[in-house]
C-alpha cells in the first residue's frame, strides 16, 4: 500500500504540492535543479498519478465562489450488517461526494459519514431524508459547518521533518 | 468571469494537462493563445476564484496517517482552543459545527506515533472536554475531481 518515493520524486512532490506558477514552462527551474529534462519531470508526475501517490492534479477552487453554499456532513448510526448496502445507496447519489465508515463511540454512535452538497441547507436536509427513507434508518444527524477556522493544504515531506 | 474562464476552470478541475507546457495545452483545447490562458489564470487567482494549481498527495500511499477528529469544546474557550489546534501544520481543515461535538478537524501526520502524540496534546488542552479520533475504516466514495469544493484532505 505504501509506496517508497525516490529522492527525485520527493523533491518533485515538494514543488508541485504548492501552487504551480502560471508561466509557459512551470517545471523548467525544477528540472534544472534536479538535472533532468522537463519531459522527465512530467513523466515522473504521470507515474505518480498512475500509481495513486498523487490523488488529484489540477486546480482547487474556492468553492464558495462558484455556487456551492451548503455542504452537510450527515452522520448515520447503522447496524454493521447493513452498512455496505446503505453506504452504496449514499455513494450512488451525485450530491454525495464522500462516504466513509468510521468507528463509533458511546457518546457519538455514528459509524457512516456522507458529505452531501447542495445550493441550500434545505436541499441538503431533504436529500438526507430521502436517503433515510431508502435505507430505512432514522438515527442520523446532519452537521453544517458554520465557521471555517482553518483551511490549508498539507505539506508532505517538509524539510524540517 | 466570462465563458472562456468557465471553460478553462471546467477543463482543469478534472484534468490539468500533465505536460511541460500545460497552459499551451489548455489553450489548444479551449481555443486561446498560451499567453492568454496564463493571463486569465493569473487573474482568476488574484480574484480568489482559484485557490491554487497543483498536486494533491494521497497520504496513505506515502505512509502518512490521516483522520477526522471530533472534539467537544467548552464554548467559552473555543477561540483559544482552535488557535492552538490550527497551530499544527498537520491540521489542514478545522470547522465549527453546532452540535454536541462542535469542533471538527482533519489531522495528518507522517507516522502513527506523531499522530497519537499530537492528538494527546490537543486532548490535554484546557477547554477540550472530549475528543474522538475518527479514521476512515472503509471508503465507499471519494470524489477525485475538484468540482465539489470539499476537495482536499477530507479524510
Amino acid at each position: 500500500m505504501t509506496i517508497e518515493l525516490t529522492d527525485r520524486q520527493v523533491r518533485i512532490i515538494r514543488y508541485i504540492q504548492g501552487d504551480l506558477p502560471a508561466v509557459e514552462h512551470p517545471y523548467a527551474e525544477l528540472a534544472q535543479e534536479l538535472g533532468i529534462s522537463e519531459e522527465q519531470v512530467v513523466a515522473e508526475i504521470q507515474s505518480m498519478i498512475d500509481n495513486g501517490v498523487i490523488r488529484r492534479f489540477g486546480m482547487a477552487v474556492r468553492h464558495h465562489n462558484i455556487g456551492y453554499t451548503a455542504n452537510g456532513m450527515s452522520c448515520w448510526d447503522i447496524p454493521a450488517a447493513k452498512v455496505d448496502a446503505a453506504a452504496e445507496v449514499m455513494a450512488r447519489r451525485p450530491e454525495v461526494t464522500h462516504c466513509y465508515e468510521r468507528p463509533r463511540f458511546g457518546d457519538w454512535p455514528f459509524n457512516v459519514y456522507a458529505m452531501i452538497h447542495g445550493k441550500k441547507k434545505e436541499t441538503v436536509m431533504s436529500i438526507a431524508e430521502e436517503i433515510a427513507k431508502q435505507i430505512g434508518i432514522s438515527g442520523y444527524q446532519v452537521l453544517f459547518s458554520t465557521k471555517e477556522f482553518k483551511r490549508t493544504s498539507m505539506t508532505y515531506f517538509a524539510e524540517e521533518d | 468571469m466570462d465563458e472562456f474562464d468557465r471553460r478553462i476552470i471546467d477543463l482543469i478541475q478534472t484534468k490539468f494537462p500533465v505536460d511541460a507546457r500545460p497552459y499551451r495545452a489548455i489553450g489548444e483545447t479551449v481555443g486561446l493563445e498560451e499567453g492568454e490562458v496564463i493571463r486569465r489564470i493569473q487573474k482568476l487567482k488574484q480574484d480568489n476564484i482559484i485557490r491554487r494549481v497543483g498536486a494533491l498527495v494521497n497520504p496513505r500511499k506515502v505512509g502518512y496517517i490521516s483522520s477526522l477528529v471530533a472534539a467537544r469544546v467548552d464554548e467559552e474557550k473555543i477561540g483559544a482552543v482552535t488557535e492552538k489546534i490550527n497551530g499544527y501544520l498537520g491540521v489542514t481543515h478545522n470547522y465549527y459545527r453546532p452540535s454536541e461535538f462542535n469542533v471538527w478537524f482533519t489531522l495528518i501526520a507522517k507516522n502513527p506515533e506523531t499522530h497519537q502524540r499530537i492528538l494527546g496534546e490537543i486532548e490535554a488542552l484546557e477547554g477540550v472536554e472530549a475528543l474522538h479520533n475518527l479514521p476512515a475504516t472503509k471508503i465507499y466514495k471519494l470524489k477525485v475531481d475538484f468540482k465539489a469544493g470539499e476537495d482536499e484532505d477530507d479524510d
